[in-house]
This record gives structure tokens, sequence and C-alpha cells, in this order.
């Protein structure tokens, strides 16, 4: 089987479509006004919202608490800060290893974010840029980017662009009995160091528009080209007798084009999205994953949403069956993220808008909400599976 | 699938005279049609596919950045 393909340089890439898009992702929001301070009386307004998030499958479980601040001035700037902390516990065997090992890995994520809306005659253009930081023991992950905002027609049209730089050091620690151990000097004994690292340049364009008073649509293109060391230090493959460490391509380039369409039906009070994704990257690896999803309003407090989500995605050129790798074979993979394989998901999520706790104690929560949701994931990769539970609540003040 | 993201591009920005006036936008800005009311439980939902899927982006999101490759 070939595993080596001649493909463009990435640099080049990077720089056309740098060219091409001038400017970087923001991710498609609501169409409605932006949430602006009290110009009167020149306060700043905001949202605090503490979210809970939750994954379980049979190797691996992930606790995640999140804390999200948005701050607005009265002269359109907006500040937003966000922090995340992943306890993720796993057995080795979930990302491939040869021998299971159960560790407890913490990761810290830092998000920050600044923007300023302008008028421009009947259009708005809002500027951005965002910082973020991720860290856990074995990996440092740090981004930068830029964003441009512009609203059409009253806010009918909105199309976003943004850019974003990502820079990670990789590194790896021991993970098996004697992981954690401390020499007489304060070294870890169990950190192996740093084995690689990785470039990257994540590109958006989007465009979301409003077709009628109850009818929107959206659409995005997304690329993530990066460059270095894109295995894990942790799997490695058995070939033809002998261990050797997993290997993958150093370049990698993903495109995504998506789209979705909601429409309200007024007399049952009830929305169905639809939503489409299709992915190619350059590693020949294609997905599909179209879902669904239907929201029902209960009185003027609860709204329920019931979604459907089907997954499926083709191999990498390089992947196979790890007895049939050889020894001159340039890349070998048991990652399940190369394998064919097909998801199923289904998720219910409750919605409770609290405006009637305004005449109560707890009067400070009204104009906020409370979700709650659980997505049961039928997946049909090694990984096996899963189960994703969160919950959020939002303060705005 | 080229035809129709383009077909769909083409309807969007030819649709943008159409406009939807502000007065006319009070069932776009119910939860059941407005984003922003799931604005922070996304990015969990596309970290977990990130990690456990091949495919990455869609929706204005991009991935990385996590050591989840």
């Amino acid at each position: 089987m070939s595993t080596r393909r001649p493909r463009p340089s990435i640099r080049a890439t990077l720089a056309l479509v740098t060219l091409a898009l001038g400017t970087g992702v923001a991710g498609v929001r609501s169409l409605s006004a932006p949430l602006r301070a009290d110009e009167a009386s020149g306060t700043w307004t905001g949202e605090l919202t503490l979210q809970g998030n939750y994954y379980w499958e049979t190797s691996t479980r992930v606790m995640a608490p999140e804390l999200d601040l948005r701050l607005r001035s009265p002269d359109g700037v907006d500040v937003g800060a966000n922090y995340v902390v992943d306890a993720i516990t796993s057995a080795s065997i979930a990302a491939g290893v040869v021998e299971d090992v159960r560790f407890t890995e913490v990761r810290h994520q830092g998000t920050l974010s600044i923007g300023r809306e302008f008028e421009l005659g009947e259009a708005q253009l809002r500027a951005g840029a965002f910082g973020r930081v991720s860290y856990e023991p074995d990996y440092l992950a740090t981004g930068l980017g830029l964003d441009l905002t512009l609203s059409l027609f009253h806010r009918a049209t909105v199309v976003r662009g943004a850019i974003g730089y990502i820079h990670d050091d990789v590194g790896a620690l021991f993970r098996g009995m004697n992981a954690g151990a401390i020499d007489p000097l304060g070294r870890m004994l169990s950190n192996r160091g740093r084995v690689g690292d990785l470039e990257g340049i994540n590109a958006s364009l989007s465009i979301q528009q409003l077709l009628t008073p109850n009818l929107w649509v959206s659409a995005s293109y997304d690329l993530v080209a990066t460059e270095g060391y894109l295995a894990s230090p942790y799997r490695t493959v058995m070939v033809q007798g002998v261990i050797v460490p997993e290997r993958h391509p150093d370049r990698r380039a993903r495109h995504a084009l998506s789209g979705r369409l909601a429409y309200f039906f007024t007399p049952t009070r009830t929305a169905v999205h639809l939503l489409y994704r299709s992915y190619l990257d350059d590693w020949d690896l294609a997905a599909i994953d179209p879902e669904v999803r239907l929201y029902q309003e209960l009185g003027d407090a609860v709204t329920l949403r019931l979604r459907y989500r089907y997954y499926q995605q083709t191999r990498a050129f390089f992947f196979q069956p790890a007895e049939r790798y050889l020894p001159s074979d340039p890349y070998v993979s048991i990652d399940p993220k190369m394998a064919a394989f097909s998801t199923h998901a289904l998720g219910f999520r409750a919605l409770v808008l609290l405006d009637f706790l305004a005449d109560s104690p707890l009067a400070f929560l009204a104009g906020g909400s409370f979700d709650l949701s659980f997505d049961y994931l039928f997946q049909g990769s090694r990984f096996g599976d899963a189960i994703i539970a969160q919950s959020g609540l939002h303060v705005p003040f | 699938m080229r035809r129709i993201a383009i077909s769909a591009l083409f309807l969007a920005l030819s649709s943008g005279c159409a406009t939807v006036a502000p007065y006319e936008r009070e069932t776009l800005a119910r939860p059941a049609m407005n984003l922003d009311y799931e604005r922070t439980e996304a990015p969990f939902r596309a970290h977990v596919h990130d990690s456990r899927e091949g495919a990455t982006g869609g929706f204005g999101s991009t991935g990385g950045g996590c050591g989840c490759n």
C-alpha cells in the first residue's frame, strides 16, 4: 500500500488563504442586535455564565467546569473572558497504547477577547482580537486571532471573517507504575520532556442572512492548516513484532463547509433547524455531518430541544489494520480517529428563562436562563458509546 | 455538494435587499431561533467531537490547540 503522496507546500497554501480571507473567524451567532450597554447612564452591562460539562465513555471521564464573562461598554466596546478546567480520567488504552494504565490529567484553558463596533452609515463593522492559552502537564497550546464582522441591511446580513495563529508545544509524561515520582533534586522523573511542536493557522468566513421574519440561513467555510508534530507520543504500533512510535504526516490542511437553516412555525411555536457539514483534508479523510434540531416552546419560560446527528468519515490514506504495516512504511497509526466509522447522536435539552423570578428574593437572576442537556453518542469507533451532559446558568447584569 | 453550497451562498447574498425590518424580528429573538442561547454549550461539544472524530471545524468554529490530535 502506498503511504506517501506529493502535496503542495503548506506555507504557500497558508499565504494564499491568508490573502484571500484577510481576516478570521468568530462563529455564526444570532442576527439580533448585540446587547449594548445603557448609553443614557453610561454604565457597562454584561453576562456571567457558570457552565458544567461532563463526558463519559467506557475508558474516559471528563469533568469540565467553566466560567464565562462578557462585558459591553456604552460606546460599543465588548470584552470577553473564559476559563475552563478539564479534569480527565482515562485508561490509556483509550489513546491506543499497548499497555493499559489509568491516569488523571488536568487541563487549564483561558481565553480573552476584545472588540469594538463602528457605525459605517447604515452598516456596522466590528473589529476584534482574541488570545487563548491551554496548559496541561504534557501540552501547551497558544493561539491568537483577529476577526471582522460586517452587518448590513439593519443586521439582516452578517458577514464574518477571522484568522488565527496557533503554536503548540508537545511533551510526554511516563504513565506507568511510578508516574509522578520526584527525585532528590525535585525533578519529576516521569517527565520525558518535549517531543515536538506544532504551528498552524485557523481561518474562517461565514455569512448569516435573514430571509423572512421566521427564517434564517447561514453558511461558513473553515480552514485549519497545521505543520509539525501531529501524532501522539502515547500511541505505539506493533509492526511485525516490534513496537514502534506512531508516525503521522507532519502537515495537514483541513477544510469544512457548513450550512444551517432555521425556521419557526408560529402556530405551534415550534422551530426546526437543519444543519449540514462536509469535511475534507489532505490525509484523504472525508466526513459528512447532517443534523436536525427540533425546538418546542412550552409557555413563555421553557424551550425544549431534541437533536439527532449523524456522522460518517472515511479512513486516512495511511491508516490500516496494525498487522498490515511494514517496517518500511513511512506512516503507522492506530489512532481510532483515522479509521472509517460512523456515529449517531441523540440529544435532549431544556432551557428555562428565569424572568418569573423578578418578584422573588432571586430577582437578580431575572433576565437570565438555566439549561440542562443530555446527549447519547452511539460511536462506531473503538472509543465506544459516550454521554455528554451539560448545564448552564446565565446571569445578566 | 459544491453546487449546493454555491446556490445557498447566492441565495443568501441576493436576498440581502429583501430586508426583514427590525420590528419584524420578534420571532428571531426567541430562544429557539437565537443562537446566543447556545453560545456557551457549543464549544465543549465541539471539543468532544474534535477529540473523537477525524473532522474539525464547521459552523464558524475551528478546532485545534488542545492536545487532542
